[in-house]
């Protein structure tokens, strides 16, 4: 069966006017004139390996399910159905009590539709998708051992995948490395510690081309600022509004906040 | 392509002074100290050429040394695509899959060290930075040339044709007016779904009744896009790239001033082929009419 997706007008509907109510259900009704098909497969099987409880394992089958080109999988209109359609029960376990009123609204679009100011990071689906995206390497005989790294920093992985340094591929190799050497440093405080290093990253990125460097670069330069980065504890004292939000908290070490 | 017309460093302090269009180094880059080919967009790849050039001896003296490289990163935020493209040479050509990138990309050149500078002294140094020299490490950046994007998505051999910004779409039960949605990346004209389907049913694809098109909605549509043009909570949209192009490369567009709302009014009727013009024309009894 060919994958669907939403029609553009039929997401563009959902942004404005979606019902909370009807996310509250056990299936999310949807005529069949709103889908359209892409010239892919649909992926076999898939929403039995999706489980709440294992967002690596998941993250990982969604990946390896759509195997699209990045033109494909950057696609709205495709996480948009997924996210109501194929997996509507797996985004709803993981994003826990849609709140009431307007605030539901916000959410349900934030989460399920997309938010065209926040993207794709607050969506469950294409968040765990990217996640791995941006870490596979498949030269490794672990092609996932640093998406495993990036989850091992919990709910810190937020201001990783939220970063434009993160994109850099050898800066990814080089920020995990470092953390897999280091796992006293990001035991406690995780989530400020991780936010301050991609602070300090973006500081140098005004006169250093980070994507011209490799991931040595990238470890040692961490390294030399280790104890700089141990002795932040308050997610507060890191500044620069692009990297963390006033929600934040930095006690909170626990799994990632949908 | 479009591009920015100054390096913005606004409240960062750079710990030396890199040539650009500021004055850190003098002179500084001018207007002419990059041009990009037309992209070339083939099935895999799209192909792009790029030409940089400065009037800098001591500079280019560490290119000679092999201790600097010109280099381009190409950032497309839409899907997540960000990669460098290095080059010894100042005419290069850069290959972007093109299952890899959509929607607007950002290209921004530099020449970069690749080997230890020990004492960099730059004869141009502003006056402020007289005496000093820095240490410059690989990565460390000599030359910011000013950044250009391309949009992906954006139809450039259709942007006269209207339709290729804007679509009408039904809106709700309960809507009575009309409106114009410019969130998207296609601007969108929102009517009540029974004047949608009159819309789809009579007028749709009908050449005669284009002009009266033109000249009503879609002429609304526009000037409203026109009013948001640089609204950056619009920046990067296909249809403010598109229209930024064309007001940008041809010429006759460029006489009219965006702050001005009667100069708006005109430019919407440039932009849309003299809409009342046409629609006068199809009213006219007569078929001579030399308005």
């Amino acid at each position: 069966m060919l994958q669907q997706v939403f029609k553009e007008s039929y997401t563009r509907f959902l942004m404005d006017n979606a019902n909370v109510e009807d996310y509250r259900s056990d299936v999310f009704e949807v005529d069949p004139k709103n889908l359209a098909s892409l010239c892919y497969m649909a992926p076999e099987g898939l929403a039995s390996k999706l489980d709440p409880n294992d967002l690596l394992g998941s993250a990982i089958a969604l990946y390896e399910a759509y195997r699209y080109p990045p033109v494909v999988v950057s696609d709205l209109n495709l996480w948009a159905f997924l996210s109501h359609v194929a997996h509507f029960d797996f985004v709803k376990k993981i994003v826990g009590e849609i709140p009431n009123g307007e605030k539901g609204k916000d959410f349900v679009v934030d989460k399920f539709v997309f938010n065209r100011k926040k993207g794709f990071m607050d969506m469950p689906l294409p968040n765990l998708y990217w996640s791995v995206q941006l870490t596979v390497c498949e030269e490794l005989e672990d092609p996932y051992a640093y998406t495993r790294l990036l989850y091992s920093l919990g709910k810190a992985r937020r201001y990783l995948l939220r970063s434009t340094v993160f994109r850099i591929k050898e800066a990814m190799f080089g920020i995990l490395d470092f953390v897999n050497d280091n796992p006293d440093v990001f035991r406690t405080h995780c989530n400020s510690r991780v936010a301050y290093i991609v602070r300090i990253l973006n500081d140098i990125g005004a006169y250093k081309k980070l994507s011209f460097l490799e991931r040595d670069f990238f470890y040692n330069f961490l390294e030399s600022r280790k104890e700089e980065i141990i002795a932040i504890t308050n997610i507060h004292v890191v500044n620069g509004s692009n990297v963390f939000s006033s929600n934040d908290d930095e006690d909170d070490d626990g799994e990632f906040d949908f | 392509m479009r591009r920015n017309r100054s390096n913005n460093y606004s409240g960062i302090s750079l710990p030396y002074p890199i040539l650009s269009m500021g004055d850190d180094i003098i002179p500084s880059l001018d207007e002419k100290c990059i041009a990009v080919d037309d992209p070339v967009i083939e099935s895999e790849l799209v192909r792009i050429g790029v030409h940089l050039n400065f009037d800098n001896e001591y500079i280019k003296s560490f290119i000679e040394k092999d201790m600097a490289e010109y280099c381009c990163e190409v950032n497309g935020s839409s899907t997540y695509y960000r990669e460098i493209f290095r080059s010894k040479k100042p005419d290069f050509v850069i290959e972007i899959p093109r299952s890899a990138v959509k929607g607007r990309l950002v290209f921004t050149c530099s020449l970069v060290v690749t080997k230890t500078i020990e004492d960099y002294a730059n004869p141009g140094f502003n006056e402020d930075y007289d005496g000093a020299s820095f240490l410059l490490e690989c990565g460390d950046k000599l030359i910011d040339f000013p950044p250009f994007r391309y949009n992906m998505d954006v139809k450039y051999d259709k942007l006269f044709a209207a339709g290729s910004i804007m679509k009408f779409n039904a809106g709700t039960d309960d809507s009575r007016e009309t409106s114009f949605n410019l969130e998207g990346n296609i601007i969108y004209i929102t009517i009540p779904p029974k004047m949608y389907e009159k819309y789809r049913r009579h007028i749709q694809g009908d050449l005669k009744l284009a002009s009266q098109l033109h000249s009503s909605v879609v002429m609304s549509a526009l000037t409203y896009a026109l009013l948001n043009l640089y609204n950056p909570q619009y920046t990067g949209k296909t249809w403010a790239d598109a229209l930024q192009y064309r007001i940008s490369t041809e010429p006759e567009l460029q006489e009219y001033d965006l702050s001005d709302l009667a100069d708006i009014m005109k430019l919407a009727q440039r932009l849309l082929g003299d809409p009342f013009k046409r629609m006068f024309d199809v009213l006219a009894v007569t078929e001579d009419s030399d308005v």
